[in-house]
């Protein structure tokens, strides 16, 4: 059974992109298009790694980070951050989240700023997933 | 590479304060395009943007029993592709002024950002703040209206402010210890508030 893999992200291009780069490497990809979709899959399918957008609508990469690291059930799914936006800037969001009621959560296992080459994510896939 | 935050009372002019500044330091001001880019981002008029950041309550439908009639919320909600609420606003808030700090150079208005980059390197947070008498006096000048009227929107926009930091979940923004300066544009001048911020940015 080939492990599966979750892209969530709005734009469809970086969808097709990774949907093709994840099959290209054996895995199957599962794929939404903003984070209340993306919850649903991985409480529906439970993926081994979801590769995360951070600003969509509907639900920010943010929050459904937030939302996982802090779940028992989810927790221990590798989350990598595929963002246009800059991993320090992420950081300090996570903080100023806490700020706001929301939880403290340890960094993400990978972040990968946009763009990002094939054989890079093709990379991060096998070294995660085997 | 500084950034500034100005919290302030409506109508406390502080935002020809902040404008004075930018163009002084060569900074960007950044004030309503912030809802340009949350509507941009959530794909939802900056109308929808305005209307979440102005009503209090937990969730949209508590609008319509509340300050804002039924047909404008209708009117606003039929338009829309994406949706937003309080807690996807606070998540591009957070996201977008982050990004702004990161730039650097630049004047932040408002919007929670006092606390959003409350730790953030190398920023100088603000609160100006100026007597209701003046701040209504300001609103006529600049929006040409009778007192009356001044007088109502000053306290629309005192309501306005509340909630949006109550939904904040924050209701200690008139504390003095959450800012590098506090000053009260009713005893200096624009012009000398200009000097004391220039003073301490550049210290």
């Amino acid at each position: 059974m080939p492990k599966k893999v979750l892209v969530v992200d709005d734009d469809p291009d970086v969808r097709l992109i990774n949907r093709t780069i994840i099959e290209e490497n054996g895995y199957t990809a599962l794929i939404a298009e903003d984070g209340e979709q993306g919850l649903q899959i991985i409480k529906k399918e439970s993926p081994d790694l979801v590769l995360l957008d951070v600003l969509m609508p509907k639900q920010s990469g943010l929050r459904l980070y937030s939302q996982l690291k802090t779940n028992k059930s989810f927790q221990k799914i590798p989350v990598v951050i595929l963002s246009g936006i800059a991993k320090r800037t992420f950081l300090r969001s996570q903080k100023a989240l806490v700020e706001f009621g929301g939880n403290e959560v340890p960094e993400p296992e990978i972040y990968l700023e946009k763009p990002v080459e094939s054989d890079e994510l093709g990379k991060v896939l096998r070294d995660l997933l085997g | 590479m500084a950034v500034i935050t100005i919290s302030r009372q409506f109508g406390s002019g502080a935002e020809d304060l902040g404008k004075k500044l930018a163009k002084k330091l060569g900074y960007t001001f950044v004030d309503k395009a912030i809802v340009q880019m949350i509507s941009k981002q959530a794909n939802v008029s900056p109308n929808f943007v305005k209307l979440v950041e102005s009503q209090g309550g937990s969730k949209l439908s508590k609008f319509i029993s509340t300050l804002v009639s039924k047909s404008k919320v209708d009117s606003i909600l039929s338009s829309e592709r994406g949706y937003i609420d309080e807690e996807i606003y606070i998540d591009y808030l957070i996201l977008i002024i982050a990004q702004i700090a990161d730039e650097g150079n630049a004047i932040i208005m408002g919007r929670g950002s006092q606390y959003i980059l409350k730790d953030h390197p190398d920023t100088f947070h603000i609160l100006l703040i100026n007597d209701f008498k003046n701040r209504v006096k300001y609103v006529m000048e600049m929006g040409k209206v009778s007192e009356k009227k001044a007088t109502r929107v000053v306290m629309n926009e005192d309501k306005r402010r509340e909630n949006l930091y109550g939904k904040l979940g924050k209701k200690d923004y008139n504390d003095a210890s959450l800012y590098h300066l506090v000053l009260n544009l009713g005893r200096f001048s624009i012009d000398s508030a200009l000097k004391q911020v220039l003073t301490m940015v550049n210290q």
